[in-house]
């Protein structure tokens, strides 16, 4: 494998088109490889920030859409009592509904925990990587001031 | 019924406004434009309600009636007006952008969108922004899904290793 093998199998991870154990060839790679390792972390900035420039949206559009669906009159009780629910009733309607996002708000959780779930793997692969890197390369250790409580 | 109809619609509509939305904005470069064309496919959607029968696919079919919409106003400005402006784009969509280097590396995505081929800077909208599934992306643009995989590692590829040389600098 060369440098674009490994840099498309991060770009398949990061896309989640790989599971994170097809990522253990890159993992070994990377701490010897600078361009992969700087692409790596680009990919997954990258895709940090169009993560979150997907989860905008103008909250006026909301009012504008529900304002507008034409809504008939259609019968909503046919027979004896036969009540016809005026446009603006169903408009309201509709807002209430956008607004209390009655699947938004789940599906906001399953973004938000697949957005985290991805974040963490992210965060797993960088952190071995670098503990790997680490161990390779000759590193000075920096004594470290702990305090230890019994 | 009505209030069915208005039920389902709702679902779709918080589900999907999303994807249409920036699918809409990345491919005009307009906040305005993208307004537009999502209001325009959602009203379709609610007055086509009942003629839909394939719900599980839902979402290739906003994108493509997203796509109508785009593609034709892209010809009706034709005449000398500006076709993209990205101007919108670098504006900040909200307060979720506040984070500085979020905010700069959004306007790098951007500047690289820009300088992409239109066919090739589709493919990466429909994939990164409307997350369409390869097969669908190829449906959507008469491809095939082979084809729409090499064209995103190319897409990519370029604009990690642009971004990167950017940051350094
Ligand atoms: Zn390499």
């Amino acid at each position: 494998m060369n440098c674009t093998d490994y840099q498309n199998r991060i770009l398949d991870f990061i896309d989640g088109q790989s599971a994170a154990d097809n990522f253990n060839d890159v993992f070994f790679h990377l701490p010897v490889c600078a361009e992969c390792r700087e692409f790596f972390q680009t990919a997954a900035k990258v895709n940090s920030a169009v993560s979150i420039q997907k989860e905008s949206y103008p909250a006026s559009l909301d009012i504008k859409i529900a304002a507008n669906i034409p809504v008939n009159s259609k019968p909503l009780f046919a027979g004896v009592l036969t009540y016809r629910i005026p446009a603006y009733f169903a408009a309201a309607l509709l807002l209430i509904m956008i607004f209390a996002g009655l699947t938004a708000m789940k599906e906001l959780n399953y973004y938000r925990s697949s957005l985290e779930r991805t974040s963490i793997q992210l965060d797993e692969q960088i952190h071995k990587t670098e503990l790997l890197f680490h161990s390779l390369a000759p590193v000075e250790v920096t004594p470290v001031k702990q305090n230890y409580y019994y | 019924m009505e209030n069915t109809r208005l039920f389902a619609f709702t679902q779709i509509y918080n589900q999907h406004k999303k994807a249409v939305y920036h699918y809409s904005l990345k491919m005009t470069g307009y906040c305005s434009s993208a307004e537009d064309i999502v209001q325009c496919v959602f009203l379709k959607l609610y007055e086509k309600f009942e003629t839909i029968n394939n719900f599980d696919s839902i979402k290739y079919w906003l994108i493509k009636t997203a796509r109508n919409e785009v593609y034709s106003r892209s010809r009706n400005k034709m005449n000398g007006a500006k076709e993209f402006d990205e101007a919108d784009i670098s504006q900040p969509m909200g307060n979720v952008e506040a984070d500085f280097e979020m905010k700069e590396l959004s306007g790098l995505i951007n500047d690289e969108l820009n300088l992409l081929e239109p066919d090739f800077r589709e493919i990466y909208i429909l994939r990164e922004y409307s997350g369409l599934t390869y097969d669908e992306i190829a449906g959507v643009l008469n491809i095939s899904k082979e084809l729409v995989k090499s064209r995103l590692y190319q897409i990519r590829t370029t604009l990690i290793k642009n971004i990167s040389k950017k940051l350094k600098d």
